[in-house]
C-alpha cells in the first residue's frame, strides 16, 4: 500500500478540532472510523493533505434519550455502540437493526454513523432510517452551530451540505409520537459484508382510530445518486386507510419514485421491484409494531 | 508411549490447530528475510496482442531498482505447465500476451514501493490481436489463433454400447443445455513465497500444493540441474486447486538466481484475481434416455470448457468431466465428447472437483426431469439406477467392493421423510432437492504414485518423511495418524518432515482427493517395512526367531529382553544398512483409450448424496438454504472431525457455486464485487459419512476433499425447482436468474 503523504492530527477537544478545521478547511478530512475514508485514500480517489482523527474527542461520544427532545447521538459514536445501546433499542429499534446490518462486527466497531452519513453513499445502511425518523443534524464549526433536517443534507452523489470548516456534531431523532413506528428493510447479494442493492426506511403514524394514516415518511437508498424521500408517495398515502391495498400502494408509489441505475449489483428493473416489495413489507411491519403485534 | 491406543478413527485436537489460532504458525509472508529484494510484476493491459517493444529505460533509472527482467532473461525453457503434453505457459510473456494480467516483466528493487513504481514505468508497445472470450468465438472460423496449435486445447471422446439405438428405443428422453460460471478459488492467503541462495542452490519457500512438480518446472525454467533447486512448502493458507500452478515461485527463483540476493513476492488480492487460475466455466449439452420403468438407457453429452489463455489443468478437467458425465449411475450406453478450448481469459485450472461439479449439475438436473416425466420419486429413480459393486461405469470399469451410493441415497431418503413436506410461508415457498455424485480418487488414467520414508532419528524415535503438502486440509494429521496406528505409537511420538524437495521424495500433488488414499498407503507401507526391518535385524542380533519378537513402537521385545530402535539401527549400520522403511503406492489404473474413452481411470471412487431445503422469496427471488444434510461414503474416516470439516467447508463452497459465485473477467478485481458466501449464507451443515471400506485403501480410506462440494449445487438447484416449479440451468442461480424464473411462472 502506497499512500500519498498527509499530515495527521488527533485533537482532544472540540475547541482544538474546530481550530484545526477552520485553519485547514480546504485540505483537511475528518477521520472517524476510517472505513470509508481510508479506502478512498488507498485508491487515491482522495488525497487530503491533512487527516484529523476525531477518535479522542470525548465530547463527540455518547447517546442520550430525552422524552421531550428525543434521542441524541453524538457524531463520534461507533456503529456497534448504536447497535447495542439500550436507548436506541427502545426509542429507535429500526436504527439499532440497521446499525447491526452494517458490514461485519469488526467494521461496526470501527465505523461511525456520522461517517456513514457524511461519506454520502446512496446505499448507506443508516441513511434511510434517519430519513424516516426525520432526524435533525447539528452541524458545527468554530464559532457557531446550525441545525439541518437530514433530508437536506445530501446534495448530489457523495456531496453533502457541509461547508468548508464545518463538521457533523450530532444526530437528533425527535421522540416518536404515540401510534407511530419506523421500520427498515434492505436487500443485499448475500447475508453480510455487502453493499445493499436497495434499502428503505419507513415511518408510519396513525390517527387515534389506529387505521387512518396520519403521517408517513419513506427514505429510500440505492435507487438514485443520494438517499432521498419519496415525497410524492408520502403525500398520496397520507389519509389512506391501512389495509393490504395500502401496503401494496405504498410499494408501488415508492417504486415509481425510485430512479435506480443498472450496475454490477443489480439491474434497475430489479431494484424498482425490490423497492416495491421492501416498502410494502416495511409498512406492514410498522403497522404490526404499532398494534403491538 | 508404550501403551497402544487406537489412532485411526479417533478424534482429538488437530496438531496444527493451536499454532494457527495463536498466530505462532508462520506463513511464507511472516518470515523476516534480511536484505531481500522486493519484486513487482508488470502485467499486460491487453487480452491478446503482439509485443512490439518493451521499454525499460524509465524503470531501470528509478533509484532503488536493482534489476528488471523480461522473457530474454529466462535462462531455461520459458514454458511450463503441470500436464506434460501442454507446457504452454511462459513465466514472462515472450513476443505475445494471451490474457489481460499476464506477466510481461519483473522488477527487483530495494523496496516494494520502488518495485511497484518501476513496474508501472515499464512501457510496452502492443499490437492488438482479435481476442476470443468464449469457446464459441475461439473455435469460429476466422478466430485469431491464441497458440500455434490453434484454439482447441484438448478433446476427448468416450463411447460405450450403442447410444443411438438406445435413444431410438427409449420411452423417455430428456434434454437440456447447462452452463456454469468461472470461479475464483478465494483462498485466504494469496500466492506468496521467497527465495534465497544456499551453497549454490536456489531455495524457494512457497505457498504451494505441489512442491515436487514446482521443483521440476523451476529446473526447466531456470535451466538448472535437479540438485540446484530446492522447494520447501511453507505453511499454506488454502489452495483448492489454485496453488497447483506455479505462481510467485518462478519470479523469486529467477531474481535470486540472477542477482544472488534473497527475494520475495506476495500477490496482492487484485493480482491474485487477475493472474491465478479460475474454475473452468462449462457449457454442457446433455441428453438422457430411460425406459418406462425409469432404468437409464443412455447418455449423450457434449462438454465445452473455457480453459482460458493457457492449458494448466485443462486436459485433466476436460477428461475427468467426461469420465464422470453420467454420475453415480449405471448407464449401459453412452457417448461423451469433451473439449477444453483456449480463450483470452486468464487461464482456468484445477479447482476442487476438476470439472465434476459442473457435470453434476447436468446429470442431477436430468435425473429430476426424468423422474418428473415418469411421475417417479426422484430418490427412488436414483436408487434404481445407482451403481453397485461389480457394475460397469461409462468407461467400462468394473467397480470393486467400496460403492456406497445406495446407502447414501437410503439415508437421504430417511432424512427427507424426517423433514416432511416443505411448506411455504407468507413471503415465499420452500422446496427440497437431492444431489448425488461419484468421484474418482487420484489422477485420471495415469500413474500417480506417492512415496514415503520412516527413519529412526537421533533421539531414538521415528521420523516420517513425506512430500505431501498439507494446505490446511489436514494431511499431516491423517498421515501421522496412519503412521502412528501402524507403528503402535501416538502421533506426538513421531517427528514429521514434510514437503521439502531436498529431504522428502515425491508424493504427487495435493489434489484429486488423493493424499489420504495414495500417500496414506505409501506411509502405511513404509511403516510396515520399518517394522519388518527392525524385527529382522533384532532377530539377527538377539538370535531369536522373528516370530518370537514383537515390535513395540520404540523397541523390539523378545523372550530375552528388548532392543531399542537406536540399538537396532546401530547393528544395521554396521552392515552398511539403515533402519528405514520405504513406502510406495500407485493406484492401479488403465489409461483411457483415445477413441472410446474406455479404461480404468481410477482404482476407487468416493460417493455421496446431499439433501437441501431452500426457501425462495416469491417477491424478491432471494434463495436461502435453510438445511443441508450430507452423507459421504469415504471408505474409512482416519480423522472423523477432519472429514466433517471437509464436508462442511465443501458444502459452503457448493452454496457459493450454486447461488452467487460468477467471476466476471471484466469487472471483478477483488472481494468488493466478487462475493462468496459468508457464514450467514450457509446453513448449519449436517455432515455425516458412511464407511464402505476400500480394500486397497489405508485402513479402508478413500478421499473426501472434492466430493464434499460436488452434490451441493445440484441439490440446491433441484430444491429451487421443487419450490418454484422452474428449473435453473445456468449457475449461479443468483437473484436475477431466479427472479426471471419466477416471472416465467407468473410470480407476483
Ligand atoms: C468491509 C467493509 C464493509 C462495509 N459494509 C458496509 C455496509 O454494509 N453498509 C454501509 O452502509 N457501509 C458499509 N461500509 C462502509 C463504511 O464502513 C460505513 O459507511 C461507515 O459507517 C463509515 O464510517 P467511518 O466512521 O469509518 O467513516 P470514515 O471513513 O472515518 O469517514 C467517512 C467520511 O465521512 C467524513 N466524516 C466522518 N465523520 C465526520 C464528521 N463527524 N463530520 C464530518 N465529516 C465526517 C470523513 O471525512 C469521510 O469523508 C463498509 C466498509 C467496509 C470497509
Amino acid at each position: 500500500m502506497h499512500l500519498e503523504p498527509f499530515e495527521y492530527e488527533k485533537p482532544n477537544s472540540l475547541v482544538e478540532l474546530e481550530a484545526l478545521l477552520s485553519k485547514h478547511a480546504d485540505e483537511a478530512r475528518l477521520l472517524a472510523g476510517g472505513t470509508d475514508l481510508l479506502v478512498l485514500v488507498k485508491e487515491k480517489i482522495l488525497s487530503p493533505k491533512m487527516i484529523i482523527d476525531i477518535g479522542d474527542v470525548a465530547a463527540l461520544q455518547g447517546i442520550t434519550a430525552d422524552p421531550a427532545k428525543g434521542l441524541t447521538i453524538l457524531a463520534g459514536t461507533k456503529v456497534s455502540t448504536i447497535e447495542h445501546s439500550a436507548e436506541v433499542k427502545e426509542f429507535a429499534p429500526a436504527l439499532s437493526f440497521a446499525a447491526a446490518q452494517l458490514g461485519s462486527s469488526q467494521v461496526r466497531h470501527m465505523a461511525t454513523m456520522a461517517g456513514n452519513v457524511c461519506h454520502g453513499s446512496p446505499s448507506a445502511e443508516t441513511s434511510p432510517v434517519l430519513l424516516a425518523h426525520g432526524a435533525v443534524l447539528t452541524i458545527a464549526k468554530a464559532g457557531g452551530e446550525r441545525e439541518l433536517p437530514i433530508s437536506d443534507f445530501w446534495l448530489a452523489y457523495r456531496k453533502t451540505a457541509l461547508a468548508p470548516g464545518e463538521y457533523l456534531k450530532a444526530f437528533t431523532l425527535p421522540a416518536l409520537p404515540k401510534n407511530a413506528a419506523v421500520e427498515y428493510a434492505f436487500k443485499g447479494l448475500r447475508g453480510a459484508m455487502e453493499i445493499d442493492m436497495v434499502n428503505v426506511g419507513v415511518y408510519l403514524e396513525l390517527e387515534e382510530d389506529l387505521e387512518t394514516v396520519k403521517e408517513v415518511r419513506i427514505g429510500m437508498g440505492a435507487v438514485g445518486p443520494i438517499p432521498y424521500r419519496a415525497v410524492k408517495a408520502e403525500a398520496e398515502l397520507k389519509g389512506m386507510k391501512v389495509d393490504d391495498a395500502f401496503f401494496a400502494k405504498a410499494g408501488e408509489l415508492a417504486a415509481a419514485e425510485a430512479t435506480p441505475i443498472d450496475d454490477v449489483r443489480a439491474t434497475a428493473d430489479y431494484r424498482k421491484k425490490l423497492m416495491s416489495v421492501l416498502t410494502r413489507r416495511a409498512f406492514s411491519a410498522a403497522f404490526a409494531r404499532i398494534k403491538g403485534e | 508411549m508404550g501403551t497402544f491406543n487406537k489412532v485411526v478413527g479417533v478424534d482429538g485436537v488437530r496438531r496444527d490447530t493451536v499454532d494457527k489460532l495463536t498466530g505462532k504458525e508462520r506463513f511464507s509472508g511472516d518470515y523476516k528475510i534480511p536484505g531481500a529484494l522486493a519484486l513487482a510484476i508488470a502485467r499486460s493491459s491487453e487480452a491478446h496482442a503482439l509485443i512490439k517493444n518493451i521499454d525499460l529505460t524509465k524503470a531501470k533509472a528509478l533509484p532503488g531498482v536493482v534489476r528488471v527482467f523480461t522473457a530474454e532473461d529466462v535462462p531455461g525453457e520459458n514454458s511450463y505447465g503441470i500436464i506434460p503434453i501442454t507446457k504452454d505457459q511462459p513465466m514472462l510473456a515472450a513476443g505475445k500476451v494471451r490474457f489481460k494480467g499476464e506477466a510481461v516483466a519483473l522488477v527487483a528493487a530495494e523496496s516494494l514501493e520502488v518495485a511497484r513504481e518501476a513496474a508501472a514505468l515499464i512501457e510496452v508497445e502492443y499490437e492488438p490481436l482479435k481476442a476470443s472470450f468464449t469457446p464459441e468465438e475461439a473455435l469460429a472460423d476466422g478466430a485469431e489463433a491464441i497458440h500455434d496449435k490453434g484454439n482447441l486445447c484438448f478433446e476427448h471422446d468416450s463411447l460405450m454400447g450403442d447410444p443411438d439405438k438406445a435413444f431410438a428405443e427409449a420411452a423417455v428422453i430428456v434434454e437440456d443445455t447447462y452452463t456454469t460460471s468461472a470461479i475464483e478459488h478465494s483462498y485466504m492467503e494469496p500466492e506468496s513465497g521467497f527465495a534465497v541462495m544456499e551453497d549454490g542452490v536456489v531455495v524457494v519457500t512457497v505457498s504451494t500444493q505441489n512442491p515436487h512438480y514446482d521443483h521440476a518446472d523451476l529446473c526447466r525454467l531456470l535451466g538448472l540441474e535437479e540438485d540446484k533447486v530446492r522447494v520447501k512448502q511453507a505453511t499454506t493458507g488454502g489452495g483448492f486447486g489454485g496453488k497447483l500452478d506455479l505462481s510467485v515461485h518462478s519470479y523469486v527463483a529467477l531474481a535470486t538466481l540472477l542477482t544472488g540476493r534473497p527475494s520475495r513476492l506476495a500477490y496482492t488480492r487484485e493480482e491474485s484475481f487477475a493472474a491465478s487460475a479460475k474454475r473452468h466455466s462449462f457449457t454442457i449439452k446433455y441428453r438422457t434416455a430411460a425406459d418406462a420403468e425409469g432404468n437409464l438407457l443412455a447418455v449423450d453429452a457434449e462438454l465445452v470448457a473455457d480453459t482460458g489463455a493457457y492449458a494448466s489443468y485443462g486436459v485433466a478437467v476436460a477428461m475427468r468431466a467426461a469420465v464422470h458425465a453420467a454420475g453415480p449411475y449405471m448407464v449401459p450406453n453412452s457417448r461423451v465428447y469433451s473439449r477444453a478450448v483456449y480463450t483470452n481469459h486468464v487461464f482456468s485450472g484445477a479447482m476442487r472437483g476438476f470439472g465434476v461439479p459442473q457435470v453434476a449439475l447436468a446429470h442431477e438436473s436430468q435425473m429430476e426431469k426424468i423422474a418428473a416425466k415418469l411421475g417417479m420419486d426422484p430418490i427412488e429413480l436414483r436408487l434404481k439406477n445407482a451403481l453397485k459393486p461389480g457394475d460397469k461405469t461409462i468407461t467400462g470399469q468394473v467397480l470393486g467392493d467400496s460403492v456406497g451410493i445406495r446407502e447414501c441415497l437410503e439415508k437421504i431418503k430417511a432424512v427427507r421423510d424426517e423433514w416432511g413436506a416443505a411448506k411455504g410461508d407468507d413471503d415465499g415457498v420452500r422446496g427440497i432437492g437431492v444431489g448425488a455424485m461419484l468421484y474418482g480418487i487420484g489422477n485420471t488414467g495415469v500413474s500417480n504414485p506417492s512415496t514415503a520414508q520412516i527413519r529412526v532419528n537421533k533421539e531414538g524415535g521415528v521420523t516420517l518423511y513425506t512430500g505431501c503438502a498439507d494446505i490446511g486440509q489436514g494431511s499431516d494429521h491423517v498421515l501421522l495418524g496412519i503412521c502412528a496406528e501402524t507403528l503402535g505409537l501416538a502421533r506426538e511420538d513421531i517427528a514429521l518432515v514434510r514437503a521439502d524437495t531436498m529431504l522428502t521424495t515425491n508424493a504427487g500433488a495435493t489434489s484429486a482427493s488423493r493424499q489420504t488414499y495414495i500417500s496414506g498407503n505409501a506411509v502405511k507401507a513404509a511403516a510396515e517395512m520399518f517394522i519388518a526391518k527392525a524385527v529382522e535385524a533384532a532377530a539377527k542380533v538377539s538370535g531369536s526367531a522373528a516370530s518370537e519378537l514383537c515390535f513395540t513402537g520404540t523397541a523390539v521385545k523378545g523372550p530375552d529382553g528388548e532392543l531399542s530402535l537406536l540399538e537396532i539401527a546401530e547393528s544395521l549400520r554396521a552392515e552398511g544398512r539403515e533402519l528405514e522403511g520405504e513406502g510406495y503406492f500407485d493406484p492401479e489404473t488403465v489409461p483411457l483409450d483415445h477413441h472410446t474413452g474406455q479404461g480404468k481411470p481410477y482404482s476407487t471412487y468416493g460417493f455421496a448424496a446431499q439433501l437441501t431445503l431452500v426457501h425462495v422469496d416469491k417477491a424478491t427471488a432471494e434463495v436461502r438454504v435453510e438445511k443441508l444434510f450430507a452423507v459421504h461414503d469415504i471408505g474409512k474416516a482416519i480423522y472423523p472431525q477432519g472429514v466433517i470439516g471437509q464436508i462442511s467447508g465443501g458444502s459452503a463452497m457448493g452454496v457459493g457455486l450454486a447461488l452467487m459465485e460468477e467471476f466476471d473477467h471484466t469487472s471483478d478485481k477483488n472481494f468488493d464485487t466478487y462475493l462468496i458466501p459468508t457464514v450467514l449464507d450457509v446453513p448449519d451443515v449436517e455432515a455425516s459419512f458412511i464407511e464402505h471400506a476400500e480394500p486397497t485403501g489405508p485402513y479402508g480410506a478413500k478421499g473426501v476433499g472434492e466430493p464434499a462440494l460436488i452434490p451441493t449445487a445440484p441439490a440446491i438447484v433441484n430444491a429451487i425447482a421443487d419450490a418454484v416449479g422452474v428449473r435453473i440451468t445456468s449457475l449461479p442461480a443468483n437473484l436475477e436468474r431466479v427472479h426471471s424464473a419466477l416471472q416465467l411462472m407468473g410470480g407476483k
